[in-house]
């Protein structure tokens, strides 16, 4: 690979790496989880780097691997239980565990279902655009619209505090 | 809770972002590592398969494919693969879409012997189908090989036009060749992979895979989707993922109806079986069905 390459995605990585840890976080994965997902899907998309910068939707197609790889080690997820004396580590530093909006947008998020949870980090953590996120969850524009649509319609008011409506 | 109050949420919660993370600094080290090492035969994690065989349907047509690093491929400048024959399985059907330009398999040598380095892939484009053969490096004639069979080595296939509502097909498995009357092709789709594969949105349609070891006892268990096969020691028996509600199973030997597979796993009895594994795709325990059966038969010798 390029030397440009290499500094190209030294730039995104650099750019993007809080962005996609938030995004991972606010799928539902704790903190060090979220940043081993965002790593792999990086590595993934390094292995052909000028053609993921090549892409239309460069960040779509990151977020996408990013998607792919948390959902399929999830998939996997029971081959690794193990039994343990070691009690869990305390998720006193959860980022999503503080009060005020951010605490308030996990509890939204908790209640909703994988897919719904996907759509609405990803079109408004994530900032991504509606065909962005089309682009990143692989489904027609149309379909975000109405997942977001269902997703917005599902929320239980109790969710949310008042302070922020 | 409408659109607006949700962006506001968002970017509220944006404004108290104290989120403290960076990349690791060896990352980008690490990422030139995994590409070489990427193309390397992986064989000794699965040392002892017989065969592995991966069954999917997928939910989602990806706009980009995987981004997994191929050298592009000599297609069309071979009438023939240079090694010895290999069949091939898609290693994840949920990535593949009518857009799809490269995607990864698991291939496997069809004769006795490691599986060894893999040949570029001669592929071949019709209206209806993308025929894609792989071969292995060719071993060196007249040794005994073992016949311990040959995990899936992963490699990376680039097509040079996107999938496009075809099938994808194996050609070890078209008439003629050796392959061709295997169980690679006659208890495997020789078809692949299928656009009809991506009918379903339900993320819980996902894949359906068999993994058979060498072993005595061979014990199925699912996994949120999958279903493996194996005789690798002792694995606690977990509760089903959300998306396998019941797994039935059948053998021919016993000519009887499917029945569910018990919670203790299931273990055959030395001899040659025809299992046939059926995954209800479900939305979650309990939950509506939507996704359709996944059905999956193979052959299995116990000793």
């Amino acid at each position: 690979m390029a030397t440009t390459d290499d500094e190209d995605f030294s730039a995104f990585v650099a750019a993007r790496w809080s962005s996609l840890v938030r995004t991972a976080i606010y799928l539902g994965s704790p903190q060090p989880e979220a940043e081993d997902f965002v790593q792999t899907a990086l590595l993934r998309c390094y292995r052909s780097w000028s053609r993921v910068q090549a892409a239309d939707r460069a960040d779509a197609y990151v977020y996408r691997v990013l998607v792919n790889t948390r959902n399929k080690a999830l998939g996997r997820r029971w081959h690794r239980e193990q039994s343990t004396d070691q009690l869990p580590e305390e998720e006193t530093d959860d980022f999503t565990l503080a009060v005020g909006a951010r605490a308030d947008l996990s509890r939204v998020l908790r209640g909703l279902s994988p897919d719904h949870r996907a759509v609405l980090v990803l079109r408004f953590v994530a900032d991504l655009t509606e065909q962005q996120t089309a682009d990143a969850l692989g489904v027609a524009v149309g379909t975000v619209k109405s997942r977001v649509s269902r997703a917005l319609a599902s929320i239980d008011p109790a969710h949310v505090r008042e302070e922020s409506r | 809770m409408n659109v607006f109050e949700l962006q506001v949420l968002a970017e509220r919660a944006r404004s108290e972002d104290d989120l403290s993370t960076r990349p690791p600094t060896d990352l980008l080290e690490r990422a030139r590592r995994a590409r070489r090492g990427r193309r390397r035969v992986v064989g000794a994690a699965l040392a002892g398969s017989v065969a592995v065989a991966v069954i999917g349907v997928a939910a989602t047509a990806f706009t980009g494919g995987d981004p997994d690093a191929t050298p592009p491929s000599t297609i069309g400048q071979r009438d023939a693969p240079a090694g010895d024959p290999a069949t091939w399985v898609v290693e994840d059907p949920r990535e593949l879409g009518a857009t799809t330009t490269s995607f990864s398999v698991l291939v496997s040598r069809y004769s006795c012997g490691e599986n060894g380095p893999i040949d570029p892939p001669v592929i071949t484009y019709e209206a209806s189908r993308i025929v894609v053969r792989l071969s292995v490096a060719r071993l060196e004639p007249g040794v005994v090989y073992d016949c311990v069979g040959h995990p899936g080595a992963p490699y990376d296939v680039v097509l040079e036009q996107p999938i496009n509502g075809r099938n994808l097909v194996d050609g070890a498995c078209e008439p003629g060749q050796p392959a061709a009357t295997s169980g690679a092709c006659t208890f495997v789709d020789p078809v692949r992979w299928s656009p009809t594969d991506n009918a379903s949105t339900n993320p819980c349609y996902g894949t359906a895979a068999l993994l058979f070891q060498d072993g005595r006892n061979y014990r199925v268990f699912p996994e949120g989707g999958h279903v493996t096969l194996s005789a690798t020691g002792p694995v606690a028996w977990t509760t089903l993922g959300p998306c396998a509600d019941e797994l039935r199973y059948r053998l021919d030997s016993e000519d009887v109806a499917t029945s569910p597979i018990p919670r203790a796993g299931l273990v055959l009895r030395p001899g040659s079986h025809r299992l046939t594994v059926e995954i209800p795709m479900c939305a979650g325990r309990g939950g509506d069905c939507r996704g359709g059966l996944i059905s999956v038969t193979s052959h299995i010798e116990v000793r």
